[in-house]
């Protein structure tokens, strides 16, 4: 077992996974108008007055992917966990890391992209400027994946449990919050013509850190869910 | 004892543990409840009328032990997790959840006496201020820890499930704490900062360290009581603990007809 | 201190006692509740070894 055959091991999860999603886009697709709805109805319950819409923009698309990715994150292993191919998994002479890697990174390919794609449109519903618009897909782009590698800690905890969806929130958004402050943080230095450097240097140190440690953390939490 | 080495991993089992921690409980709790009665006393009768808060102040002899007993209490609970589930010892996992409801109470109490004191020393009820916020978060760190293991119904899992989930935790809590604080200073704007007390006086730190002191002992009489709950719960058909229980003492100290 | 200070504290005897009030609540409600649990035991160790 070589770097080669790891590599592609990976490669393969990934395809696989991003192809049984397609074949579920239902799923994926609701997500991103769960997103949607969630941020149009801050301007129904606060009201059209721009400047206000402006400065919670930032917020309220921050937290609104924030818990689309929460919604989604309860299928990362559930299907495989049904029908018994997460138990094959832990049983290869694979490592368990690159693995969970994998399904992280294709659910992240087909749930996260679709987010950051739309969120300048959201933004533009919200009336942010260019420059901020860009900074929000930007801190997106890095936010997304690390809501998505912490989240999966808590969806293989959860694994079987009963009202696991909303446990899953329970557990995750707390861990959640750092990366929420840098990441709003960056997008409202733009609304201030400030520099959002600081901002995007610790959400880039935050998801370099969790894609590193989480995966291991996962890897623990599916052994002791799965005996 | 004899002159014979007392052998300590024998109270790892939690059948040994049982009969310790009961000869324990009372010593424990009886100093806690003096240490809370000299604590008040030099609270209220000891302590000056500060000069800028008035006796509002009075509640931080509450509020700092209670805050204090929330972190460290989150911490152990998270070293005798993940102790429990790296050596596989249940009684440290056991002592984790006995630990998690105390510290969660605490950190409750934290928040409740914290807006009790900002009210009238800021004038709002609540300050998203970084000491306030990181209590906050510690909360539901503590609700999640407590839901989990609560939801999960094999104890071994909902052990080693906590004890992920602690570790997790008791990592993120540095980040999240600093997090918090370069949130506040960003959006210093309309908030009311609040500045760092200059050193304290000798009256005021004594009965805040008797409260303390007072506030561990609670802490340790109240999750012995609840950990010896839990190794009955848990323990019962073993029959380590049957023959135990009965060889020691002839009976569960506590099921002893009397 | 006298008597009629300690009850006022100054005007803040709302904030000062209530806060007293609900710790002590909060520790007697689970020591209570502790020794609920207890006796609960208790009751089952007595049914089994019947």
């Amino acid at each position: 077992m070589n770097t080669r055959s790891q590599f592609a091991m990976f490669r393969w999860i990934v395809w696989r996974d991003m192809t049984l999603a397609w074949r579920r886009r239902t799923d994926a697709l609701s997500t991103l108008f769960f997103f949607v709805i969630v941020v149009s109805l801050f301007p129904l319950s606060i009201g059209p007055e721009t400047q206000l819409l402006r400065s919670i923009a930032p917020g309220v698309v921050w937290v609104a992917a924030l818990l689309a990715s929460m919604l989604s994150l309860g299928r990362l292993f559930a299907n495989d966990y049904v029908d018994g191919t997460l138990e094959q998994m832990l049983l290869t002479p694979q490592p368990l890391y690159l693995i969970v890697l994998g399904k992280v990174l294709a659910q992240w390919l087909v749930s996260g992209i679709p987010l950051i794609v739309i969120s300048p449109l959201l933004g533009v519903q919200l009336g942010l400027s260019q420059e901020s618009l860009l900074m929000l897909a930007a801190s997106l782009l890095l936010g997304i994946p690390v809501l998505s590698l912490i989240g999966s800690i808590g969806t293989a905890l959860t694994l079987g449990l009963r009202g696991s969806g909303v446990l899953l929130s329970l557990l995750v958004l707390p861990l959640c919050i750092p990366t929420l402050i840098f990441g709003t943080g960056a997008v409202e230095a733009t609304l201030i013509s400030a520099s959002p450097e600081a901002n995007i240097y610790v959400l880039g140190a935050v998801f370099v850190l969790t894609v590193v440690f989480a995966p291991w953390a996962t890897c623990a939490a599916l052994r002791i869910s799965l005996e | 004892m004899s002159r014979s080495k007392i052998h300590w991993y024998k109270y790892a089992s939690p059948a040994h543990f049982y009969p310790l921690a009961n000869k324990l409980i009372p010593w424990v709790a009886t100093v806690a409840v003096v240490l809370f009665i000299l604590g008040i006393y030099v609270a209220f009768f000891v302590a000056p009328t500060d000069f800028q808060q008035g006796d509002a102040y009075r509640v931080l002899f509450i509020h700092v032990p209670a805050a204090w007993m929330g972190m460290f209490l989150y911490i152990l609970m998270a070293v005798y997790a993940v102790i429990g589930w790296a050596f596989n010892v249940r009684l440290s996992s056991m002592m984790a959840s006995s630990l998690s409801i105390t510290g969660a109470m605490f950190t409750c109490l934290a928040l409740v006496t914290g807006s009790l004191w900002g009210k009238p020393t800021w004038g709002t009820w609540w300050v998203w201020d970084a000491r306030t916020t990181s209590t906050l978060i510690l909360f539901f760190l503590y609700i999640g820890f407590i839901s989990l293991q609560s939801v999960i119904d094999d104890p071994r899992r909902a052990d080693r499930a906590g004890a992920v989930l602690a570790l997790v935790g008791v990592i993120n809590v540095p980040v999240i704490y600093f997090s918090v604080q370069w949130w506040n200073t960003l959006h210093q704007g309309a908030t009311i900062r609040f500045l760092s007390q200059p050193t304290i006086a000798t009256r005021m730190l004594i009965p805040m360290l008797v409260m303390l002191s007072a506030c561990w002992l609670y802490s340790i009489a109240v999750v012995l009581i609840r950990l010896c709950c839990i190794i009955v719960e848990r323990e019962q058909s073993s029959v380590s603990f049957t023959e135990e229980s009965t060889r020691e003492n002839g009976a569960i100290a506590w099921g002893a007809d009397k | 201190m006298t008597l009629s200070q300690l009850l006022s504290m100054g005007g803040y005897a709302f904030y000062v006692w209530g806060s007293y009030a609900l710790s002590l609540i909060a520790m007697c409600a689970e020591v209570l509740l502790l020794r609920q649990r207890k006796k609960t035991l208790q009751r089952q160790h007595q049914n089994l070894s019947k």
